[in-house]
């Protein structure tokens, strides 16, 4: 290994601190974000509530559970913009600018640096925890009926679905390592995983196929509550999420490889 | 000395695309290959100061890139420290420094002093010996009270400064500088070529600058590598280079009245009249007669003895290598 698992983790530890004294450079822009995620938080249950107020089951999904499922919706955001999107885009910039050569140059594991670079740690859990429990006071607990190791079996699903997503993303940011730019390519990568507010048993045949093996869009949240709920066999789906995540994450690796060795470095 | 950069046939190409209309360029888009570095040979010595010295895309930068890792050769081969610069080894990568004039290893939003924590972190430096080698660096730079400034908040010159620092807090043996000195002022310029010989005189450190301005290389470099159009055209010492071109001298001559006719001195080139004052492009062989026939021929109020410039000599290995045929095919 180039580096250490300690020294991960100290890079990790550093990037986060780091993360936190950029975010709070800038005083008020800190509040501005709680503020949108809170109104969209709300007119999405609104949403929901209007649906609901027709329906009596929505995919399968009742009012309640459909809350549920918006819960991990919005977690698997908040964790997205922990450390996924916000990496991708400035490792785009990064090539672009030239800036990759300074990160290169220095004993960095430099897909695990890009990779982690910015964890906005502090001031996501601060612009998600109050959206996060305002759901889940309006969830009824007492009509999730789950068991410890559904849970654990979905949480492992949901990291599986981060990892997976977080892989197919990112190969759609390397083009900017061969054509120069990829920001409108990367776009699509998020246009085509804009399916966060359907539940899995909404997607039937080969269609799940696609946003699951293909398109991993359906994996953090969807399936995971899913497997939660008792709605999906859950081995069969650990072990598909499993599969699905080791190949993205290889993908990864090799299209790092590629695209440092077609790195042809910004004109200085 | 000790061999610590071996470069040999080293050459790297670009393809660039021609065909960049919108519809016709995806179905044929067109490539020309153009060889930014072809077939370039050098060796440097450890505790050595080599200047890199080219016109826009001479392929200097190309070559400092390819030695530091960030980019793979097309063909040739490089080793620095033993290392083959694009396995980009840890070993490898903790003894290099590298300063790009023009791109920015520091965090924008940070300070410096947190900007160097995060180096100390990845170089795994001692707490002890940081601090150390920190206050030294900024007192050296005087720098000291710009440590907690915000990055952005810095001028040019104190921005470049901590960059500098950042580049060599851990002590490599190697540093690279592209364009240390872009862009700034004259007194920050000097500073930084007073501290870059400083410490390549007390480090030992082998150093390797890129740049276009010939006060850097005449002040921070021992040795000259000329590369235009991709190829090297010229290396040797510094020193021998201003010599070779010492074989002629400009003589500056303030006459109190400036003669009718000058074609007297036909042994020598009247480079420049300006008002009473003539500059003779001569030989070095007859500099002592020029001066002679003036001051006896003449009422003087100056002579001026005048070398070659470096920028003139570098202008003229540029001109003679510009009859080397285009490599981009």
């Amino acid at each position: 290994m180039f580096v250490t698992l300690k020294d991960r983790v100290n890079l990790l530890q550093t990037n986060a601190v780091n993360s936190y004294r950029v975010q709070t450079a800038y005083f008020f822009e800190n509040w501005a974000s709680l503020a949108s995620t809170t109104f969209y938080v709300l007119t999405m249950l609104l949403f929901i509530k209007i649906i609901y107020s027709n329906v009596n089951s929505f995919a399968g999904y009742t009012e309640n559970e459909m809350f549920f499922f918006i819960l991990f919706g919005q977690l698997n955001f908040y964790t997205d913009w922990i450390w996924n999107t916000n990496n991708i885009l400035s490792m785009i910039d990064s090539v672009r600018s030239g800036e990759l050569d300074l990160i290169l140059s220095k004993p960095l594991p430099s897909l695990f640096f890009v990779t982690f670079r910015d964890i906005s740690l502090v001031n996501r859990v601060k612009d998600g925890i109050p959206n996060l429990l305002l759901i889940a006071l309006i969830i009824n607990w007492r009509d999730i009926h789950t068991s410890l190791g559904l849970v654990l079996i979905g949480l492992i699903i949901f990291i599986c679905g981060q990892l997976s997503w977080h892989c197919f993303r990112f190969l759609f940011a390397l083009p900017v390592f061969f054509i120069g730019q990829s920001s409108q390519i990367f776009q699509i990568s998020g246009t085509l995983g804009a399916t966060n507010d359907i539940p899995l048993e909404g997607f039937t045949g080969s269609l799940r196929t696609v946003f699951i093996s293909i398109i991993p869009a359906l994996i953090a949240a969807q399936m995971s509550v899913s497997v939660i709920l008792g709605k999906s066999d859950p081995i069969q789906s650990l072990i598909i999420s499993v599969l699905v995540t080791t190949i993205f994450l290889i993908l990864k690796q090799v299209g790092w490889i590629i695209a440092l060795k077609n790195y042809s470095s910004a004109s200085s | 000395m000790s061999k610590i950069i071996g470069v040999k046939n080293l050459s790297r190409q670009f393809r660039i695309r021609t065909n960049k209309n919108l519809f016709t360029g995806i179905f044929d888009p067109k490539y020309q290959i153009v060889d930014a570095v072809h077939d370039v040979s050098f060796e440097v010595n450890e505790g050595e100061s080599l200047a890199f010295l080219g016109p826009n895309g001479a392929g200097k930068t190309t070559t400092t890139k390819m030695l530091t890792g960030l980019i793979y050769p097309s063909s040739g081969s490089a080793t620095v420290m033993g290392f083959t610069p694009s396995d980009r080894k840890k070993d490898f990568l903790m003894q290099i420094g590298l300063v790009m004039g023009n791109k920015s290893g520091l965090s924008w939003d940070l300070t410096g002093e947190q900007s160097f924590d995060f180096v100390r972190k990845i170089y795994h430096l001692e707490e002890n010996k940081y601090k150390e080698t920190l206050n030294k660096l900024c007192e050296l730079l005087d720098v000291t009270k710009h440590l907690n400034k915000q990055v952005r908040k810095l001028s040019l010159g104190e921005r470049m400064k901590m960059e500098l620092i950042g580049a060599i807090l851990h002590q490599p043996k190697v540093l690279f500088l592209d364009e240390p000195t872009i862009g700034l002022d004259i007194t920050s310029k000097k500073n930084i070529r007073n501290f870059l010989r400083e410490i390549q005189r007390d480090s030992k450190i082998t150093m390797v600058l890129t740049s276009h301005d010939m006060d850097d290389i005449e002040r921070v470099c021992d040795r000259v590598v000329v590369i235009n159009k991709g190829l090297k055209v010229y290396d040797d010492q510094l020193q021998k280079l201003v010599n070779d071109y010492n074989q002629k001298k400009f003589i500056k001559v303030y006459f109190e009245t400036l003669p009718p006719d000058l074609s007297g001195f036909n042994y020598a080139k009247v480079e420049k009249v300006e008002g009473d004052t003539v500059t003779f492009d001569v030989g070095k062989e007859a500099v002592s007669k020029l001066i002679s026939d003036v001051v006896s021929k003449y009422t003087l109020l100056d002579i001026d003895i005048i070398a070659v410039p470096l920028e003139e000599i570098i202008e003229d290995i540029f001109n003679k290598s510009n009859s080397i045929p285009t490599i981009a095919q």
